[in-house]
């Protein structure tokens, strides 16, 4: 689970509301209904983007509000003839900066050298990644139901692994096993699924 | 450095980066072997992105059940044919794939709480209400805060429903029914986004179209009605009369196909494989929009006694119309006839003892069959109920000079304000006094509540030689001092409901309209709410009351 993500998607309404806050002091009539449609549209692809330098459920929310906010306020710079994502992206790496700047002194913090690093192998795997999300979606239909709702609350619920194991009258020692042995079989999966995509391409 | 571990442990150190359980001297080697591994630096972002995906992708689906069977909860008698479909669709499961544990018996979740509905209006001053809550229907509301009510004026922002269903008036002039579970992001008055669940939508007088989007689609309104569900990875919609415009979009936002769909039809549009599905019918049944509940007013004869001992110029009471005409119940003879062509008199009506006016072709009103002397002489009160079927510019009482000019030259208006050129919040009440009659200029008062559709409001105006006042639902809303505010002069004048002018039909009313009453003298308020709560404290105390207390139940007149 990730520290101190309580829920999914937890804030994604807050991400949309830092838009809507702007609307009666700019005329959203005209590009509002777009700005609104790509930001959900791209959210969680910029969430997955802001996580892989801030690996903190939380925290990547945070970043990604503040970049919704310099997304809108700089839509005007937006050339719609081309894809939003790599423009957004570019405000979300930026969001990623200052973050850091701010919190330079914390823990498990990159230094930016390594988030730059990172960001251009990130930048280079795109095709890849999606690929890899398209296939995580057909390996989450082939695991049992039972498998998938583990993960679901190990996930996205509030419970420890030590509740969860009481729940299940097994160790938690037992449960992480068996958490790992779903994950690797997923991880197998998405793997060999990429594969064959890239074969048939 | 990178191959100095596996590549099962450097996941193991990934996972540890991100549940925080890494050392700093962990920490530091491993942005030392990011630095210096591209390998590794590629996997590391493989395995955090596959996290991240699979933590989003599991958040959309419903929870189902995790138990073992070691633990044996007290189970609701109910709950004993979930069980048995449970386990039979396990067992299903485990046929088709085999897992290699089975040792897990799911079994129904226990019944939880239900989340109250969430309203989360964007916290910005200044922002304009966008919709009105027309309908609440099995909503499990929060305990304090922001509860949501019939009336209740939404801004921009969020609706998330977990169960029952809301009925918006979006103030552009659609209505939108949202079922739960769903969630809905309500950008403007004529546009909102389907996140997930399902909502059904009518126009209903619409400016301009009304656009519902999805995350991957849009669905413009081109005068009709129709539904959305929004699932994980496809959309649904159905039209049930006109026609709707289907914009599958592309990564910038902007359409990339887009589909024609007709009265009737459903289509199932898949942003991922980039197709239209024409379904003979919607796979489950989608929400459909409903009007207002008109409920009737229950006129106690204590309201009757009240306002006979008020001494009205003016009452009709709208329990008969005979060959057209309403009779004046105050003794003055001052009856009211319809005014309206053959094929447009429908559309005015006596039922359940309330005056029903809907849409029609052409013009009709309730028009004083002989136009009232001296008026305007002295002072005056205005009293009446009124339900409006929806929100919009319409005239529910008028008083004009008598004259066959198609330009009505009002004394006064008692209207329903709903995006005019003026200044006001939306829906609300106006009373104007414009003394000399004419078309433009005199004082307004607005009230500040919406006058919900579904929802009867007690409207009374006063006016002095000096002052003009407002009262709504039985509480003084505005009062307008000053000289000249209430001008006299001694003219005769037409008492007209339904619409703006006799001869055609603009700013027409559809809604319900009831106990009209005319006073030669300026209410005080103790008796304005004397009257208001004859009728509304008796409606409050009935067994059968309704949710909204300000909804007023069903019953005949005395």
């Amino acid at each position: 689970m990730f520290p101190g993500s309580e829920l999914c998607r937890g804030k994604l309404n807050l991400v949309i509301s830092s838009w809507i806050y702007d609307c009666s002091i700019r005329d959203c009539s005209v590009d509002g209904g777009l700005f609104a449609s790509l930001i959900v549209k791209n959210d969680r692809r910029l969430i997955r983007y802001i996580m892989t330098l801030i690996p903190r459920r939380d925290e990547a929310e945070e970043i990604l509000q503040r970049t919704a906010t310099a997304l809108w306020e700089n839509f005007g710079e937006y050339d719609t003839a081309r894809d939003f994502y790599p423009w957004a992206s570019r405000f979300a790496y930026f969001e990623v900066l200052k973050y850091r700047r701010d919190h330079a002194r914390e823990r498990l913090v990159f230094r930016e050298d390594i988030l730059q690093l990172v960001a251009e192998t990130r930048d280079s795997m795109e095709d890849l990644l999606e690929h890899r999300r398209e296939a995580l979606l057909l390996c989450l239909g082939q695991i049992v139901a039972a498998d998938v709702e583990l993960l679901r609350r190990r996930y996205c619920s509030r419970e420890s692994i030590a509740v969860l194991a009481q729940e299940l009258g097994a160790t938690a020692k037992s449960l992480y096993r068996r958490l790992d042995r779903i994950r690797e079989r997923l991880a197998d999966c998405v793997s060999r699924r990429v594969a064959a995509m890239s074969i048939e391409e | 450095m990178g191959g100095d571990i596996d590549s099962r442990e450097h996941d193991q150190l990934f996972r540890q980066l991100l549940e925080g359980e890494m050392t700093d001297a962990e920490f530091a080697g491993l942005e030392q072997q990011l630095k210096e591994d591209p390998s590794l630096r590629s996997r590391y972002v493989q395995f955090v992105d596959l996290e991240t995906c699979l933590q989003d992708e599991l958040s959309h689906r419903a929870e189902t059940s995790l138990t073992s069977p070691k633990v044996k909860p007290v189970w609701p008698w109910y709950l004993a044919a979930v069980v048995a479909t449970a386990a039979g669709l396990l067992l299903a499961v485990n046929l088709f794939h085999k897992p290699e544990q089975v040792a897990i018996v799911p079994l129904p979740p226990l019944p939880v709480q239900q989340a109250p509905a969430l309203y989360m209006a964007a916290p910005l001053q200044g922002l304009p209400v966008v919709a009105v809550v027309t309908a609440l229907d099995g909503v499990t509301q929060p305990e304090l805060r922001d509860r949501l009510e019939v009336g209740t004026r939404l801004k921009s922002g969020i609706l998330k429903l977990t169960d029952g269903e809301v009925q918006l008036d979006f103030l552009g002039g659609a209505r939108l029914l949202l079922s739960a579970p769903a969630e809905l992001h309500m950008v403007s008055n004529s546009s909102a986004t389907l996140v997930s669940g399902a909502a059904g939508v009518r126009v209903l007088h619409a400016q301009k179209n009304f656009v519902l989007n999805a995350p991957d689609v849009a669905v413009v309104d081109l005068g009709t009605e129709f539904a959305v569900r929004v699932d994980a990875r496809q959309t649904q919609v159905h039209v049930y009369a006109g026609e709707v415009e289907i914009s599958m979009l592309g990564d910038d936002g902007n359409t990339l196909i887009s589909q024609r769909l007709a009265e009737r039809g459903t289509m199932m549009v898949d942003p991922q494989s980039r197709l239209f599905t024409p379904l003979a019918a919607p796979t489950t049944p989608l929400p459909r929009v409903r009007a207002p509940v008109a409920a009737d007013l229950v006129v106690t004869r204590e309201y009757v006694q009240q306002v006979q001992q008020s001494k009205p110029y003016l009452y009709w009471r709208f329990d008969s119309m005979v060959d057209g005409v309403v009779p004046d119940e105050s003794g003055n003879s001052f009856d009211a006839h319809v005014v309206a062509a053959p094929e447009d008199a429908g559309a005015i009506r006596i039922a359940n003892g309330v005056l029903a006016l809907a849409a029609s072709s052409g013009p009709r009103s309730l028009v004083t069959v002989n136009p009232v002397p001296n008026f305007n002489s002295d002072d005056f009160s205005l009293e009446l109920w009124v339900m409006p079927a929806e929100l919009s510019q319409a005239v529910v009482l008028g008083v004009l000079l008598p004259n066959e000019n198609p330009i009505p030259m009002h004394l006064n208006l008692i209207e329903l304000a709903h995006n005019t050129a003026l200044v006001h919040q939306p829906g609300v009440i106006r009373f104007l006094h414009r003394q000399p009659a004419r078309r433009l200029g005199g004082f307004n008062l607005f009230s500040q509540d919406v006058c919900t559709p579904g929802t009867w409001t007690h409207v009374v105006a006063t006016k002095a030689i000096d002052e003009l006042k407002l009262y709504v639902n039985g509480q003084l809303i505005r009062t307008v001092s000053g000289p000249g505010t209430g001008a006299r002069d001694d003219l005769s004048y037409n008492i007209m409901l339904g619409q703006l002018a006799p001869t055609n039909k603009d700013r027409q009313f559809n809604g319900l309209i009831d106990e009209v009453a005319v006073y030669r003298r300026v209410m005080p308020v103790e008796e304005i709410s004397r009257h208001y709560w004859s009728i509304v404290r008796p409606s409050m105390s009935a067994a059968s009351r309704p949710r909204n207390s300000s909804s007023i139940v069903a019953s005949s007149s005395p």
